[in-house]
């Protein structure tokens, strides 16, 4: 019978947690500087809705009706996406709970759930493009908070902005460095082994 | 692709698109403080009568100008950095309007910290710059109901900085007959022109 609930935890914490960016007390916590509202409550906002897709094989039989080639999904997460990066739409969620409730709600199912989603359904091609114009997002985003005269967003002095850019350039060039090493050691090591099994 | 899924596709992207131009006013304001400037002359919000106290202790309010357009900034005594050339520009402006001999426009700074600006702090600032009381008023709200009203109609944002002050928008924002009309920039060189020719 413990085991039985205890399935279901997970999933609560992943509720609570869109409860907790919901409810003053707690969501100022997340709001408090710009790289825990944009590099931590975000991505784990999102995190939510991609574990609400992998963990639930009802909502993947629903969405493979729906949507079979994860391109609908992908045009969808991809525009959210930029709607969460726009300075404005952070300020917005900061000060007004309208903005703020739709944050929490949206972010998790067209952010996290849709992107999950097509990830699984795309072929190597298009997680390819997936990966590469994430990266590329964050070099952009994170240049632009680095190198910007002006304070962008109305809420956070212009030093916490430098600071998350320059922890997005950080993050970018980490996923780069793992890159090349899993490119190193990964595939092309596997197809010289199978080149010298040949000889 | 199926012809299902690219119309699918077409529709998300319509919606995201439709979604990203209402939120940025027709793709032109990607930052809180360019959207306040857009729905300004767009909504052109009104204002109420702000009860203030100038820099010689007396209570003046909005309405004692009614036949004038103000053109309000806001600041702070302590502030390092920009109330300082806030100031200079307002005494630029006084002086051109002195030698225009024109009258229909009122400078007017507010505090925004009025606890630690009284009117003598406030007259040691008007002293930086040299202007006089005929046509520039430095005031502060005359009690905190006045001061968070201000700020809820104007839409301003003022968050604390490290070192005790205040981050705040350096707008200067027109009000003609109790209403919020436009928001410039401080830096914008028609100013002068404008100021002459009546706003």
């Amino acid at each position: 019978m413990a085991a039985e609930r205890w399935r279901y935890w997970p999933l609560a914490l992943t509720l609570a947690f869109c409860v907790a960016g919901l409810i003053p007390a707690t969501a100022r916590l997340f709001e408090a500087t710009m790289q825990t509202h944009l590099l931590v409550q975000m991505p784990l906002l999102a995190f939510c809705g991609g574990y609400w897709v992998c963990r639930s094989a009802r909502l993947r039989v629903w969405l493979e009706r729906a949507d079979p080639s994860g391109g609908v999904a992908l045009v969808l997460g991809s525009g959210w996406l930029i709607y969460w990066m726009l300075p404005l739409n952070l300020d917005l969620a900061t000060f007004d709970p309208g903005v703020r409730l739709l944050k929490v709600v949206t972010v998790p199912v067209f952010l996290g759930a849709t992107l999950t989603w097509s990830w699984r359904q795309l072929g190597p091609v298009g997680r390819g493009v997936m990966l590469m114009e994430g990266w590329a997002i964050l070099v952009r985003l994170g240049w632009i908070y680095l190198i910007s005269p002006v304070q962008l967003c109305s809420n956070y002095l212009i030093g916490d902005q430098q600071r998350t850019g320059s922890l997005l350039l950080g993050l970018a060039l980490i996923s780069a460095v793992l890159a090349v090493i899993w490119g190193v050691f990964g595939p092309f090591r596997k197809t010289d082994r199978f080149n010298l099994k040949q000889q | 692709m199926s012809s299902r899924t690219a119309l699918s596709m077409a529709l998300a992207l319509c919606l995201m698109s439709g979604l990203l131009w209402q939120r940025t006013a027709g793709f032109s304001a990607f930052t809180y403080e360019t959207l306040r400037q857009t729905q300004a002359v767009r909504q052109q919000p009104p204002v109420s009568d702000w009860q203030l106290q100038d820099d010689q202790g007396d209570l003046v309010r909005l309405s004692d100008w009614d036949d004038q357009v103000l053109l309000v900034n806001f600041i702070f005594t302590r502030c390092t950095s920009v109330c300082m050339p806030l100031g200079a520009r307002y005494g630029q402006l006084e002086r051109a309007m002195q030698a225009a001999g024109s009258n229909s426009v009122r400078l007017l700074s507010v505090s925004i910290d009025p606890a630690h600006d009284t009117p003598e702090r406030l007259a040691e600032y008007r002293s930086r710059f040299g202007g006089a009381r005929t046509s520039w008023t430095i005031a502060r709200p005359a009690d905190e109901q006045t001061l968070s009203t201000l700020i809820s109609e104007t839409g301003l944002r003022v968050i604390p900085d490290p070192i005790g002050g205040f981050a705040h928008s350096d707008s200067l924002h027109w009000i003609r007959d109790g209403r919020l009309v436009r928001i410039s920039a401080w830096t914008d060189p028609e100013l002068e022109g404008l100021l002459t020719n009546g706003g």
